[in-house]
C-alpha cells in the first residue's frame, strides 16, 4: 500500500520539474550551509588539539595529595601518595598505568669536566618507562642501576661554576662521560659516581628538564643522606602520574581520583573545556546554517500550498475513487518529504565537493612572512589541508534534518489537502 | 429487454434513502439542497435524475454515493448504513461499491490512459503489474486499446470519458454514478457513452445512476426522478419506445 502511494508521489514530483529543482535548491543551500559551518568547527577543533601537543599528553593525569581538609576530618585522614594509594589507583577502571615518582631528597647534579648541569632528578621503576609517553631520540629505554634517561633541555643548560658570569653551555650528554655528584647538606659529605646516559628523548612533554633515574638508586641516595632505612608503611611518593587507557576515559579517571580525596589535573580537563567551547561554536554556526534551512522550509511550504491549490480537483477525484484522508495526507507528505530528501542528498554531495575545493586551497596556500595565511585565525601547517572535516554522522544527520524539514513544511498544506471535502474539491474550476 | 430485467424482474431494493436532507448556509442564507427525499432503487436499474440547476440532483447523487453527507435522513446501500459511517469507512465504501463518472472527466493530465484507469488500484493497494493488466483489459473492452499510452490531452472528449468509465469500472463496483457524463460531449459521442452505460446495466447488472438535464440522455434510463427545490416532484418509468435507442454495439 505504502509503496503504491510512494510511486504516485514520486510521479507527481516529476510533473513540475523546474519547480522541484528550485524548491529543492533552497534545501540544498540550507543543508550545505549547516554541513560546511559545522564541519569548519571540526577542522578548527582538530587544529587546536594539534597545538596542544602529542596525544600522550592528553591521557596523562598528574596526581597530588590534597591540601583541603574535608569538614569533620583531621589532616591524618587525607590520603597520601603512599603504596596503598598507588594500589587503589591501579584498580580504577580505564587506568593503563600508575607511575609513581620518587624525588631525590639530596642535592644532585651532573658533572661534565668542569661544567655542572642541574635538573629535576626523579626515580622511576624501569618497567613503567613505556607508559611515560616519551619518544626516544638517542639510545634505548633502559634504566638499569647507574643509568639515566635525560630530558632534551638538560644538556643545553650546563654552566661553568668558576666563571664570573652565568652562561649556559651545551654538552652532548649522550656521548660525553658524565659523573653524578650528590651532596648531603646535613653533614657536607658528597658522592661522585660515574653515570651512563642510556637514552635521551624528544621535547614536547612536561619532562624537558627531567633526569629519570632507577628508583632504587634514588632510594639508596635518600637512605644514605638520612641514615635510615626506608619504611614502606610511612613512605610517600613525591608525585604520581596516572596514564589513562584512552582520551575518552581520561575525564572519568580524573574524577575517580578526585573522589579518592586526591588532587588530579589532566590535559583532558583543559581539552574538555576546549571541547565545550567548540560545542557552543558548533551550535551557533549550525544555527546560522539552520536559518538558511528554515528559509528553504518556507519555500517547500509555499510550493506544497501552490501544488495543492492547483490539484484541488485531483484531490477530490482521489477521494471519489476511494482514497482515504490518510492516503491523501500520505501522498502529499511523501512529496514534501522527498523534496527535503532530494535537497539534503544533493546538499551533502555539494558539501563534499566544496570541502575538497576549500581544503585544497588551504593546503596549497603560501605560508611564511607576508603571506595572507598569516591573517587566518589558525595555523595552516597544523590544519594540513583539513580545515573542513565532515564526519559520517554529520552528513547523515544533515540528510535526516533536510527530510524532516521537508515533512514539517509539508505538514499543514498536506493536512489541508486531506481534509478537503471531495464534493467541493471536484467543483473547483 | 433491459427494462424488464432491471425494473420488474428484480424488485429487491439495493439503494435506499429516507428523509434525506442537506441544509447548509451560503452567504448567510439557508440553502435546502435536499429537503426530505425518499427513494428506493433496485439492483441493476438504470436511473436518471433530472431537474433544473440548483434542484439538488447532484447532491442526491453524491449523498447516495457516499461522497457527501446528508444533514438528516438515512442512506442504506446493500447492508451498509452510510449515514453512520466514518470517513475511513466511506472511502472504503466508495472504493469497493461506487464508480464515479464526471462531466469534466477529471482525468489526471500527467498520467497516461493506462495509468488513469489504474489509479483506483493505487488506493486499493493493488500491485503495479496487476493494476496495469486489469487497466489494459478494461481499455481494450471499451475500444481504447490503441491509446493506452496517450495522455488525456491527446484524446478526444468521448475517448476521455471512455477512459473515465474504464476507471470507474476498475474495482468492479456494483454501482456506476455519473454526474452529467455527456455534458461536455457532442451529441454523437454522448450517444456512444450512453450506450456504454446502458450496456453496463443490461449486460453486467450494474446499477447505473446518472444526473442529467438532457431529456435525450434521460431516454436511456429505466426510470426518471425529477427534482425541484430539493424534493422529488416526479418519479416515472421511462417510455418504452424510447428504449429503442439502445444500440449495443460492442
Amino acid at each position: 500500500m505504502f509503496s503504491e502511494l510512494a510511486g504516485l508521489a514520486i510521479g507527481n514530483l516529476f510533473r513540475a520539474r523546474a519547480r522541484l529543482v528550485m524548491t529543492a535548491g533552497g534545501v540544498v543551500v540550507g543543508t550545505s550551509a549547516v554541513i560546511l559551518l559545522v564541519a569548519l568547527t571540526f577542522g578548527l577543533q582538530r587544529s587546536a588539539e594539534a597545538g596542544i601537543g602529542n596525544s600522550t599528553a592528553v591521557t596523562e593525569i598528574q596526581v597530588y595529595p590534597s591540601w583541603e581538609i574535608p569538614p569533620g576530618q583531621s589532616p591524618e585522614d587525607l590520603p597520601q601518595l603512599n603504596l596503598e594509594t598507588i594500589q587503589k589507583l591501579w584498580r580504577i577502571p580505564g587506568v593503563a598505568a600508575v607511575i609513581p615518582f620518587v624525588n631525590l631528597q639530596v642535592g644532585g647534579e651532573l658533572l661534565s669536566g668542569k661544567y655542572v648541569g642541574g635538573a629535576n632528578i626523579v626515580g622511576l621503576d624501569p618497567r613503567l618507562l613505556p607508559y611515560l609517553g616519551i619518544t626516544l631520540e638517542q639510545g634505548e629505554l633502559s634504566l638499569q642501576p647507574g643509568e639515566i634517561i635525560v630530558g632534551p633541555f638538560v644538556g643545553e643548560n650546563f654552566y661553568d661554576p668558576t666563571s664570573e658570569y652565568y652562561e649556559p653551555i651545551q654538552v652532548d650528554v649522550f656521548s660525553t662521560p658524565l659523573k653524578f655528584h650528590v651532596i648531603n647538606w646535613n653533614d657536607g659529605t658528597e658522592i661522585k659516581k660515574d653515570i651512563k646516559v642510556s637514552g635521551t628523548f624528544a621535547s614536547g612533554t612536561s619532562y624537558d628538564y627531567t633526569i629519570f633515574m632507577n628508583v632504587n638508586d634514588v632510594i639508596g641516595y635518600n637512605e644514605w643522606a638520612s641514615g635510615q632505612e626506608t619504611d614502606p608503611d610511612t613512605f610517600t611518593f613525591g608525585q604520581v602520574i596516572v596514564r589513562a587507557e584512552s582520551r575518552e576515559t581520561t575525564i572519568d579517571v580524573t574524577n575517580a581520583i578526585k573522589d579518592m580525596g586526591l588532587n588530579a589535573y589532566s590535559m583532558g580537563e583543559f581539552l574538555e573545556q576546549m571541547n565545550n567551547f567548540f560545542r557552543t561554536m558548533r551550535l551557533i554556526l549550525g544555527g546560522v546554517g539552520g536559518v538558511a534551512l528554515l528559509v528553504a522550509a518556507f519555500g517547500v511550504a509555499n510550493t506544497m500550498t501552490m501544488a495543492i491549490l492547483e490539484r484541488t480537483r485531483e484531490i477530490g477525484l482521489m477521494k471519489a475513487i476511494g482514497a482515504t484522508d490518510r492516503d491523501v495526507l500520505t501522498v502529499f507528505l511523501l512529496e514534501s518529504g522527498l523534496v527535503g530528501l532530494a535537497g539534503g542528498v544533493t546538499g551533502v554531495i555539494l558539501s563534499f565537493i566544496l570541502r575538497r575545493v576549500i581544503n585544497q586551497a588551504v593546503a596549497n596556500a603560501p605560508t611564511g612572512d607576508g603571506s595572507v595565511t598569516n591573517f587566518l585565525p589558525f595555523n595552516t601547517s597544523q590544519i594540513g589541508g583539513n580545515l573542513i572535516i565532515i564526519p559520517t554522522n554529520l552528513w547523515v544527520f544533515a540528510i535526516v534534518l533536510a527530510t524532516l524539514v521537508g515533512l514539517g513544511a509539508g505538514l499543514f498544506p498536506s493536512l489541508r489537502a486531506a481534509r478537503l471535502s471531495p464534493v467541493i474539491a471536484l467543483k473547483q474550476e | 429487454m433491459a427494462k424488464q430485467n432491471g425494473n420488474h424482474n428484480n424488485n429487491a431494493t439495493f439503494i435506499s434513502g429516507y428523509g434525506l436532507r442537506k441544509h447548509f448556509k451560503l452567504g448567510g442564507q439557508l440553502v435546502r439542497a435536499l429537503d426530505g427525499v425518499d427513494v428506493e432503487i433496485p439492483k441493476g436499474q438504470f436511473l436518471g435524475i433530472m431537474g433544473p440547476s440548483g434542484s439538488g440532483k447532484s447532491t442526491l447523487l453524491y449523498v447516495m454515493g457516499g461522497l457527501d453527507r446528508p444533514t438528516g435522513g438515512e442512506v442504506i446501500v446493500g447492508d451498509k448504513y452510510l449515514h453512520s459511517m466514518n470517513g475511513e469507512e466511506l472511502a472504503r465504501f466508495r472504493r469497493e461499491s461506487i464508480g464515479f463518472i464526471f462531466q469534466q472527466f477529471h482525468l489526471v493530465p500527467t498520467l497516461t490512459a493506462l495509468e488513469n484507469v489504474a489509479l483506483p488500484g493505487v488506493f486499493a493497494g493493488i500491485p503495479r503489474e496487476v493494476r496495469e493488466k486489469r487497466s489494459r483489459q478494461l481499455l481494450n473492452t471499451l475500444g481504447m486499446g490503441e491509446r493506452l499510452d496517450h495522455k488525456p490531452s491527446q484524446l478526444s472528449g468521448g475517448q476521455q470519458q471512455r477512459v473515465a468509465i474504464a476507471r470507474a469500472l476498475f474495482n468492479n463496483p456494483p454501482i456506476i454514478m455519473g454526474d452529467e457524463p455527456t455534458g461536455a460531449l457532442d451529441s454523437k459521442t454522448g450517444e456512444t457513452v450512453m450506450n456504454l452505460l446502458r450496456w453496463l446495466a443490461t449486460r453486467q447488472g450494474k446499477t447505473v445512476i446518472i444526473v442529467t438535464h438532457d431529456a435525450g440522455v434521460a431516454s436511456y434510463a429505466d426510470r426518471l426522478l425529477h427534482l425541484r427545490d430539493g424534493r422529488i416532484v416526479d418519479d416515472i418509468p421511462a417510455a418504452p419506445q424510447e428504449m429503442e435507442n439502445l444500440h449495443v454495439n460492442r
